[in-house]
């Protein structure tokens, strides 16, 4: 099959679920418990579409996987095997047992992985494998189809790449605003998809062809691969209460006829077509698949948002990087992820196109971390991440979560390290940086050049072709090695002549002299000119941001100097603002009597301010007294007038947030370690994935100075009895918010209790109530953060 | 209606989860409250879809669940069809509270709340469009003695997931967050009380004379 696929057009079958609904299939039945109790109804099916002229036949096994079918009669597993016995039966009825294939069909599993949803990512896998490892050897492809999640999709295509070795097609549904449902947009879908090395790539349901043509016409401008599509039959409508779809065989086909000759390699139906919809596909479609000239491109994406190296300038930032860095190095330690979360939002939000990173620490689990953090940050960023690491072991462990097609850094020119690395990159379809480095440090341009060869040669040997590498030409430190800066620039030269794209960690440049900053911006903008495609920079340092803005307008990118523009203008507006605020805000607080303090700024809420006052009052005071006579002073005001309804509670997180920032602040004043109060441990229970409220509890308490450690969302019970035995708290804060989890709650309290648990247990939630807290054996109930300080203080934890 | 009108109109119950009074709320508050709402906006991919279905088809659906509700079949008592719907606002609300509540827990409360009353006047708008005529009000699985699990089984028996991204999660929660799956029978007039609510005798807004059906 794969000698024709992508040469001759090649027809899938048209609606199982159409067909069925026709022969009395009720609402709420399961279509695949037919396998087993209608089989001769399911072989007629396909025997149907057979005889209309489809080379392949889907099973009837779209939604078969163990979750889904927990309420079926039969174990999945034994519907899956019947089924595909029923397609084989219908090929060898119609005498197509030699030109026709069985396509087992996978269909989303129906629930969204973490962290949106509460399926791991390695659940989804077993859940899948078990559907293919089944019938492996019986069925001729695998096709996933009617997938909205490209990370769900991913999953499912390495259970078929590492459990089978069949052809993997894969199905996406679009919607009118050419993103599936969890935000994929088609040339994400596409760039992520080769990279998995996937035989097929379409898009099938949700619309008719017409509404499809976008879509369509992408996959055959950018995609590589053959191009399989199953429309459906036009939008549906509602008759007489049913469901019907508006379009007739012939007006099917006239809706592809912008796209019916321009390369398309599969050609089906989905929900609504019947047989007569494959006879009318057969005769129109051309027998041969025209040939498609599609360029290649170095591009990393998200799984929203795809990156192209090859063009204008795309910054990497780079603060996700515990090297130097004190305080990111002990929250990686103390797993306390809250600071990376921060900087990825900051950088992002900054302007970086691609974030790095790099959780490399001496007598950490770099591959344990990886996997945590990883999924993490795709939460809150949608930039495309570049996995930085010298253990393939942590490389691997990253890539295989990331959802996207991930950036690796890095190679370099040594063998031992490309044999370790490139395996990885081509199972999990990344872009590599190669390092211009080896044994020894390279001097010259030349040199640099030889090892980026060498480099393009040993991944060409994996399949890895030079539109997946990114080179690094190496930035050495110019006060200790002052005539190679010029060599790095050749070689960026050099490389981009060659076709590549380049990568440069800029401030290296400047270390050990004066005023860094003047020479990282001289080195960018001459490395941009010599065709720096991504400069591994801070996004947070506006001055070398700026550059890039000048450069992209000197260059013509910016049309119409539009961002640079825009850019410049808020700076000089900002300037203006702050300086009209500061002067209003002035009068306001003359009148009201106030003066812009600590406790004013906490009172107010006024975090952007809080920093530079705290600073500005701790040259006059001391930074016990400051915390004692002002901020603990202004958050219990805050917490009165919260109590007594006189602000609320959007008011009072942002007071307990800007104290956060007051305390930070003042601790780096201390003499002697400032006590803690704590700690305490906080999570939504297993099975709720709500935090919203543990969260705002987690905000209002580190406000009043309690160490609080924050096990999350859908935390499983033992791992709030380990967290127990772990960190010994005070006291332990579970929340959940809805009834059905409540259940989990009182498991969590039974098996702390078993534990040997001590502390006070606290409960609160919106579904929780005092006597359902009694009921549970929680021994306390709090209404809100606030009540949940009070309390405390109470207990004197 | 622009963006304002719709804020003016959802406004009122947003505040009521968060537990503020809207008639104290000073300009201050509502400016930043419509700020947020702006940043909502740009996130919010509604989608609806609605099946007809006759009562019987639907006590059916799974009649182990749907046998132990009281509360079902007293709404539905008199209906013989009745209309089941499913909306939400997409997995990019979500996405984007979390990436707020790392910033800034404060402006995540005031989105989240806006998120939750944006969803019911969509809702609302929904419904009204559908011209039903007479029909009850509109109830949920969790609501009374409904079980909650029903939710899960109609996410399967409509293809919901397949045709606008409502997910089931463990414990029968719904993914997206702002989502919801409601139903109301048809040809019969009823509107709600807090006679079958689990929290009759604590509701802080009863206390207060307040109902949450009335915003």
């Amino acid at each position: 099959m794969l000698q024709l696929l992508g040469k001759k057009t090649l027809f899938f079958d048209g609606g199982m679920g159409t067909q069925l609904q026709a022969k009395g299939l009720s609402v709420g039945a399961i279509p695949e418990e037919l396998n087993i109790d209608k089989p001769e109804l399911i072989v007629s099916i396909h025997e149907d579409y057979l005889n209309a002229g489809a080379d392949f036949i889907t099973t009837n096994t779209f939604g078969a996987n163990a979750h889904k079918m927990s309420r079926a009669k039969y174990p999945n597993t034994d519907m899956i095997k019947a089924a595909v016995e029923n397609a084989d039966k219908a090929r060898k009825k119609v005498g197509r047992e030699n030109d026709s294939y069985i396509a087992l069909d996978i269909g989303p599993i129906g629930e969204l992985l973490a962290p949106i949803g509460t399926l791991s990512f390695d659940d989804a896998y077993e859940l899948f494998k078990e559907q293919i490892v089944c019938v492996k050897d019986e069925i001729d492809v695998i096709i996933f189809e009617t997938f909205g999640d490209l990370y769900e999709l991913k999953a499912g295509v390495l259970a078929a790449k590492e459990n089978c070795d069949k052809p993997v097609f894969v199905s996406v549904s679009f919607d009118k605003t050419q993103r599936t449902l969890t935000g994929t947009n088609p040339e994400t879908y596409i760039n992520v998809m080769e990279g998995l090395k996937v035989d097929a790539i379409g898009v099938n349901c949700s619309l008719g062809p017409k509404e499809l043509e976008p879509v369509i016409m992408t996959l055959l401008e950018k995609s590589h691969l053959p191009v399989l599509i199953q429309p459906n039959a036009g939008l549906p409508t509602l008759k007489d209460g049913q469901t019907i779809f508006e379009l007739t065989p012939g007006d099917f086909i006239d809706a592809l006829s912008n796209v019916l000759d321009k390369g398309i390699a599969v050609i089906g139906g989905c929900c609504g077509t019947t047989p007569d919809f494959i006879r009318m596909e057969k005769k129109n479609f051309p027998v041969e698949v025209k040939k498609r000239d599609v360029p290649y491109r170095t591009a990393v994406s998200s799984s929203t948002t795809t990156v192209y190296l090859d063009e204008s300038v795309r910054v990497c930032g780079e603060r996700l990087n515990p090297t130097g860095k004190k305080k990111l190095q002990a929250a990686l330690r103390e797993e306390n992820y809250d600071m990376l979360i921060s900087e990825a939002i900051a950088q992002e939000d900054a302007g970086a196109h691609v974030l790095d990173v790099n959780v490399g620490l001496p007598g950490i689990d770099e591959a344990a971390v990886m996997k945590k953090i990883i999924p993490m940050l795709q939460e809150v960023v949608s930039i495309p991440l570049q996995i930085d690491s010298s253990n393939p072991a942590a490389i691997e462990a990253a890539c295989r979560v990331y959802n996207g097609k991930p950036l690796i850094n890095s190679v370099n020119g040594k063998d031992a390290v490309m044999e370790a690395v490139f395996p990885v990159a081509v199972k999990y379809g990344g872009v590599v940086i190669g390092l211009a480095l080896s044994e020894e440090v390279p001097k010259v341009c030349d040199e640099r050049v030889e090892i980026a060869k060498k480099i393009i040669e040993k991944a060409k040997g994996y399949g890895i072709g030079m539109k997946d590498l990114v080179i690094d030409c190496l930035t050495l430190t110019v006060s200790a090695q002052q005539a190679e800066a010029a060599e790095t620039l050749k070689a960026l030269k050099v490389i981009t002549d060659m076709g590549l794209s380049s990568t440069l960690g800029v401030s290296n440049i400047s270390f050990g002299l004066p005023n860094r900053p003047l020479v990282n911006r001289t080195f960018l903008t001459l490395a941009m000119q010599c065709g720096l495609k991504m400069p591994i920079i801070n996004p947070l340092d506006r001055a070398l941001m700026d550059c890039i803005d000048a450069f992209n307008v000197i260059y013509n990118v910016d049309k119409g100097c539009e961002k640079y523009i825009k850019n410049q203008e808020n700076v000089v507006v900002q300037t203006v603002t702050v300086a009209k605020t500061d002067a209003k805000s002035g009068a306001s607080q003359a009148s009201a009597g106030n003066v812009k303090d600590v406790g004013f700024c906490i009172m107010k809420g006024l975090k952007d301010e809080i920093t530079s006052v705290t600073v500005e009052e701790l040259e006059k005071k001391d930074p016990m007294v400051l915390i004692n006579e002002t901020i603990i002073p202004a958050l219990n005001k805050v917490g009165r007038d919260y109590d007594s309804g006189k602000i609320f509670l959007p008011q009072l997180i942002q007071a307990a947030e800007t104290a956060k920032v007051a305390f930070a602040e003042v601790q780096k004043h201390f003499t002697v370690s400032g006590e803690k109060k704590g700690p305490m441990i906080i999570c939504t229970v297993e099975g709720d994935i709500h935090d919203i409220g543990k969260n705002i509890v987690k905000v209002v308490c580190e406000s009043y100075g309690y160490e609080i450690i924050d096990l999350g969302k859908d935390v499983p019970v033992d791992s709030v009895v380990d967290a127990y035995k772990e960190y010994k708290p005070k006291a332990i804060g579970l929340s959940a918010l809805m009834t059905t989890t409540v259940e989990n709650m009182k498991r969590t309290i039974r098996a702390l209790r078993a534990n040997d648990c001590d502390v006070p247990i606290l409960v609160g939630g919106a579904v929780l109530t005092e006597e359902i807290a009694k009921e549970i054996d929680a021994d306390y109930y709090t209404e809100d953060a606030m009540s949940m300080v009070n309390l405390l203080k109470e207990l004197n934890i | 209606m622009d963006n304002k009108e719709i804020f003016n109109r959802i406004f009122p119950t947003a505040c009521r989860y968060m537990r503020v009074n809207p008639l104290k709320v000073d300009t201050e508050f509502n400016e930043k409250a419509f700020a947020v709402f702006g940043e909502l906006c740009e996130n919010v991919r509604f989608k609806g879809l609605h099946e007809f279905i006759s009562v019987s088809d639907f006590l059916n659906i799974d009649v182990k669940l749907t046998s132990v509700s009281e509360d079902l079949k007293f709404y539905l008592e008199g209906c013989t069809d009745m209309v089941i719907f499913a909306t939400t606002l997409g997995v990019d609300v979500d996405a984007h509270s979390k990436k707020i509540q790392s910033k800034d827990m404060g402006t995540a409360v005031i989105y989240d709340a806006l998120a939750s009353a944006l969803l019911e006047y969509y809702t609302d708008e929904y419904e009204d469009g559908l011209n039903l005529g007479e029909h009850t009000f509109r109830f949920a699985p969790g609501y009374g003695d409904i079980p909650i699990r029903l939710n899960y089984i109609i996410i399967d028996a409509l293809s919901i997931s397949k045709k606008i991204g409502i997910f089931k999660s463990s414990n029968n929660m719904m993914l997206p967050q702002k989502s919801m799956i409601t139903m109301c029978g048809l040809g019969k007039k009823s509107v709600p009380t807090c006679t079958h609510c689990v929290r009759l005798n604590s509701c802080s807004l009863r206390k207060e004379n307040l109902r949450c059906y009335n915003s």
